[in-house]
């Protein structure tokens, strides 16, 4: 517990360091970050160059914009997983993607519960309030809504990937969507 | 049926959620997109989205990138702080390790420099004008304006930004884009790479609300671009060449 916090202060520290224009704050925060943004990008562009190019405009946008970072609305670690996600999206809807069709169910994404304690940088309540809320969906709701998250998938992307109807599966997700908002008070 | 109601409802809340998640697509993302930008309380819905879910990305597996990234980044922003003191236009072109997109734009810049200097130089001379600018009227105040004219190809963009307000207001004229493409407004801060501030009608008036990261860019001193873009909905990272009209943002 207290090497997770001090890891979570270290950055917390950094990212004011950043909005002040210190380069070393910059390379605390890629030394903290760069393993766990590289991987969630790297699930939604697989190719590796790409996913570094994609690696790279992310930090260049935190140096710019760690002004705008107010930790009131969440915690760094989430920011800068957002970018990248948003980034690699952006990637991915440039250039599109051929989804491969129909695994015969949909495969469970690793769950949170797994990482180690000091590995944690974001707030333990925040993801601990999200995967107990995530817990109470129904299986095919909470499946879909975290694959679309980790890999990427839009709406038809993600019916063709698991061969249900769109219909189905944007029920799934609403549905899912509707219970997390009234679990974690939206 | 309940699915039924879940599908059909159009609460924003969770068309917010899952233009958050990233599910959306065609014309449902463009119209969430367009609502980010011109409803305050669905941006604010589509941040609260992303801190919840963002909580998501801890379970995501680590993966080592190579060291050429952190140099690439480096060098990348070894750039920007080079060039934050200089108002050359060039030094908006990005460096990147790898990609086709930096000369480009370097060059389109240098392009869109001319554009500013050529404008100032007609704006200086307002009575040889072959065309009529599309006018918004004057109002007093710490209003920020550009007027962006090409007389030959008749296109014209006068906009107005009320700081007070935070509203963008547009006077387009001659934009006409090909099908499945629309023009695209940016503003390229004085030292800095252009930023999309998403797609404009191709004709006629247009207000929207500015978010405050908008607000922020849109400061006399820097440029206000148009571009044609393909009609994804999406704000697009780099403009694609070549730059319709170009000019300052002044004051008045």
């Amino acid at each position: 517990m207290r090497r997770m916090s001090a890891a979570r202060e270290e950055l917390k520290g950094a990212m004011a360091g950043i909005a002040g224009g210190d380069r070393r704050a910059l390379k605390t925060v890629y030394r903290l970050t760069s393993a766990k943004l590289f991987g969630t990008i790297a699930r939604i562009v697989p190719d590796r160059e790409r996913a570094e190019d994609v690696l790279q405009d992310v930090y260049v946008k935190v140096w710019r914009r760690a002004a705008r970072f107010d930790s009131r609305k969440g915690s760094p670690i989430t920011w800068l997983c957002t970018i990248a996600r948003n980034t690699a999206l952006d990637e991915l809807r440039r250039d599109g993607r051929i989804v491969e069709r129909a695994e015969a169910t949909l495969p469970e994404v690793e769950d949170t519960d797994v990482l180690p304690a000091d590995e944690w940088l974001c707030a333990m309540e925040e993801s601990e309030a999200l995967a107990r809320c995530l817990k109470r969906l129904s299986g095919d709701q909470r499946r879909s809504i975290r694959l679309a998250f980790f890999d990427g998938y839009s709406y038809s992307e993600l019916a063709l990937k698991i061969d249900v109807p769109l219909g189905t599966l944007k029920s799934w997700i609403r549905r899912g969507l509707a219970g997390l908002k009234g679990c974690l008070g939206g | 049926m309940a699915d039924d109601e879940v599908i059909q409802s159009d609460d924003p809340f969770l068309t917010a959620g899952e233009l958050a998640l990233g599910v959306l697509e065609g014309s449902d993302l463009a119209a969430a997109r367009r609502l980010q930008l011109s409803d305050v309380t669905f941006a604010g819905a589509v941040e609260w989205w992303e801190a919840r879910l963002g909580a998501m990305s801890e379970g995501a597996q680590s993966a080592l990138p190579s060291d050429a990234v952190w140099q690439g980044i480096v060098a990348r922003i070894d750039a920007i702080d080079a060039q934050r003191d200089m108002p050359a236009v060039a030094a908006m072109a990005p460096v990147k390790g790898r990609g086709p997109a930096g000369w480009s734009i370097a060059a389109a810049l240098v392009g869109v420099s001319a554009a500013a200097a050529a404008l100032v130089l007609f704006l200086s001379t307002p009575a040889t004008s072959p065309i009529a600018p599309p006018e918004i009227a004057a109002v007093a105040g710490d209003q920020l304006v550009a007027q962006l004219t090409d007389a030959e190809a008749s296109r014209s963009l006068a906009s107005r930004i009320d700081p007070e307000s935070g509203q963008l207001r547009l006077a387009i004229a001659g934009l006409e884009a090909e099908p499945g493409k629309t023009p695209e407004l940016w503003v390229i801060p004085a030292g800095g790479a252009p930023i999309s501030l998403g797609a404009i009608p191709q004709q006629g008036n247009f207000a929207r609300d500015l978010s405050v990261e908008e607000s922020s860019l849109l400061a006399a001193g820097a440029t206000l671009a148009v571009t044609f873009e393909d009609d994804t909905g999406e704000r697009h990272e780099t403009p694609t060449m070549p730059i319709l009209l170009a000019g300052p943002l002044a004051e008045v």
